[in-house]
């Protein structure tokens, strides 16, 4: 499932953020680390960019088929 | 000890019997050994997990209870007197009604079935799968028309969460309503590439109305599927067997599209102030860098030979100029005292010697030059008035004298002379003023003219003849004129008598 590795993304982006926050690292690591943690960070924000929140009701599912409509939302 | 006979010991127990359980009393309990006698009395035993009691309930009573057949394993409550039949030694409740425990039905269902399940380890901690934080794609298994699909998907909106939702609609009520159920659960539930949880979901209702969720094939149905499981059935006190195998359970639809959309938003957020943070880090990191690298430099430059050089040069080029100044100053005074030595010097040069004795020898000859001038003037003075006191003595003294008186004469004879002509003079203006007046021209000016004809005055209109040509004099010119006519004028007063 990609929202597992959207969560590993996520998690690896935190560990990043911990370890600048940590102020431990040597300048050029620290880029490094910023440079990898905005990628991840890009990376996730269009995984999440990527979901589509859309509404179906299943007419049918035949194997690994699914016939959707458009759901009228009883709204 | 007490002793008893049977008979007594039977007798007491009913009188403690009956006096502690006086009044009607109701028990729940399970029907087992249920038999109809001949003469239409029912015989059963109530049980429950522990103990049983025997019961009898006489065909009239039997009668009253027109809607419900007792049956064994019915889980019924039963209202009766408890008695005690002295003539069998036992105890026995006397059931006058009886009504079928429905609600103690379906617990004993859902007990059974719990049970089982459970005992096949299907609730096990263990099997539980994860339902994942961020959800692209769920199947909803629930009724498409009921409230609970509009609850769920209502929250999700406001909560900002973003997913697909695939509906799956089935009946959610009713025996008929498992077979839907189960198929549905059997198809999406294995769909694990295209789901990432499934959602069995049910609005409140009474325990009855859940019921089909408790039913063991839907259960199995829903414990089987690939997909991580959510359930959400009815309100938060209600329980179902399906909440128990699913991986997670909610109380209500609206909790279930709050839980699934919380990954979502929260991972935005997270993601968002992940960057945010890293950029501050980084940043800060950076300006840390460059002020240390600053300071550093400002040290290196400080303590540069350069730096250094500068200095001093700065220093040197001062000095210099300060220099420069003590020497022109110097100088400057040494040239003020210069220029006075040389003035001094040049004082006591043999040309300004020569030229100081010029200057005396000048002196002395102008005053040379004067005094003899003023001897001359004095010689000359003293001629002159020689010369006047000669004069004053000479015959031409005299001469002039006589000369003199002449003059003089003259000029009484002149003056006396004009004296008369001024005179004359005077009485003379007044006549020629007068004269003046008379001067025909002077009548012109006042407007009169003057008529000649043939070169003659005209005087009298008998000077003229018609046809005449007349010359008219004005102040200012001629007029040429004939004479058109002639008329005398009757006046005898008149200058010139006009006659015609």
């Amino acid at each position: 499932m990609s929202s597992e590795k959207f969560e590993d993304k996520l998690k690896k982006l935190e560990v990043i953020v911990e370890r600048l926050e940590s102020g431990e690292v040597d300048i050029e690591e620290n880029l490094k680390l910023f440079q990898e943690g905005m990628k991840l960070g890009k990376e996730c924000r269009k995984m999440l960019d990527d979901i589509e929140s859309k509404v179906s009701r299943v007419l049918s599912a035949d194997g690994d088929e699914v016939k959707t409509e458009q759901f009228d939302e009883p709204l | 000890m007490n002793k008893y006979t049977v008979t007594e010991l039977t007798r007491t127990v009913k009188q403690l019997f009956e006096g502690t359980f006086k009044d009607n009393i109701a028990v729940k309990g399970e029907i087992s050994s249920f038999s109809v006698s001949p003469a239409g009395h029912l015989y059963f035993v109530l049980k429950d997990e522990k103990s049983q009691i025997k019961c009898v309930m006489f065909k009239g009573s039997a009668m009253s209870m027109r809607d419900y057949n007792p049956k064994n394993g019915d889980s019924v409550e039963a209202i009766g007197e408890l008695t005690v039949y002295e003539a069998g030694g036992n105890y026995q409740l006397l059931v006058k009604r009886m009504d079928y425990d429905s609600v103690g039905l379906f617990w004993k269902l859902f007990e059974e079935v719990k049970r089982k399940l459970e005992a096949e380890g299907l609730f096990d901690e263990s099997r539980k799968k994860t339902v994942p934080l961020l959800p692209k794609r769920v199947a909803v298994v629930t009724s498409a028309t009921g409230a609970a699909i509009k609850d769920f998907l209502v929250t999700m909106k406001n909560t900002g969460g973003v997913f697909a939702v695939d509906v799956w609609s089935v009946p959610v009520q009713g025996k008929d309503a498992i077979a839907p159920i189960v198929k549905a659960l059997n198809s999406a539930g294995a769909m694990t590439h295209r789901y990432d949880a499934l959602v069995l979901m049910r609005g409140g209702g009474s325990l009855e109305d859940l019921a089909v969720f408790n039913e063991e094939q839907v259960a199995r149905a829903f414990s089987a599927c690939a997909v991580p499981t959510v359930s959400a059935i009815g309100h938060e006190r209600d329980f179902s067997i399906c909440d128990f195998v699913a991986d997670l359970r909610v109380a209500t639809p609206t909790a279930a599209a709050t839980h699934l959309c919380t990954g979502y938003v929260n991972a935005v957020r997270d993601v968002e102030n992940h960057k945010k943070r890293m950029a501050e880090l980084m940043l800060n990191r950076l300006y840390q860098n460059v002020q240390r690298l600053d300071m550093l430099q400002a040290g290196v430059i400080a303590a540069s030979p350069l730096h250094r050089i500068n200095r001093d040069r700065q220093r040197l080029a001062y000095l210099g100029k300060s220099l420069m100044a003590d020497i022109k100053e110097i100088i400057n005074k040494k040239n003020t005292h210069l220029s006075e030595l040389a003035g001094i010097l040049q004082s006591l040069s043999p040309a300004a010697r020569v030229q100081k004795d010029r200057r005396q020898l000048d002196g002395l000859l102008s005053v040379l030059r004067e005094r003899t001038q003023t001897g001359l003037n004095r010689v000359s003075v003293r001629t002159d008035r020689l010369h006047a006191r000669i004069s004053l003595l000479s015959p031409m003294r005299r001469a002039e004298k006589y000369m003199n008186n002449v003059e003089r004469f003259e000029t009484r004879m002149i003056v006396s002379t004009q004296k008369k002509t001024a005179e004359n003079k005077a009485r003379l203006e007044p006549l020629m003023a007068k004269l003046c007046t008379l001067n025909p021209d002077n009548l012109l000016k006042k407007g009169y003219a003057r008529v000649s004809a043939n070169g003659k005055a005209v005087r009298s209109v008998f000077d003229v003849r018609l046809q005449d040509e007349l010359e008219i004099r004005l102040k200012d010119g001629y007029i040429s004129s004939f004479v058109t006519g002639r008329k005398v004028s009757e006046e005898k007063d008149g200058k010139d008598p006009d006659h015609d």
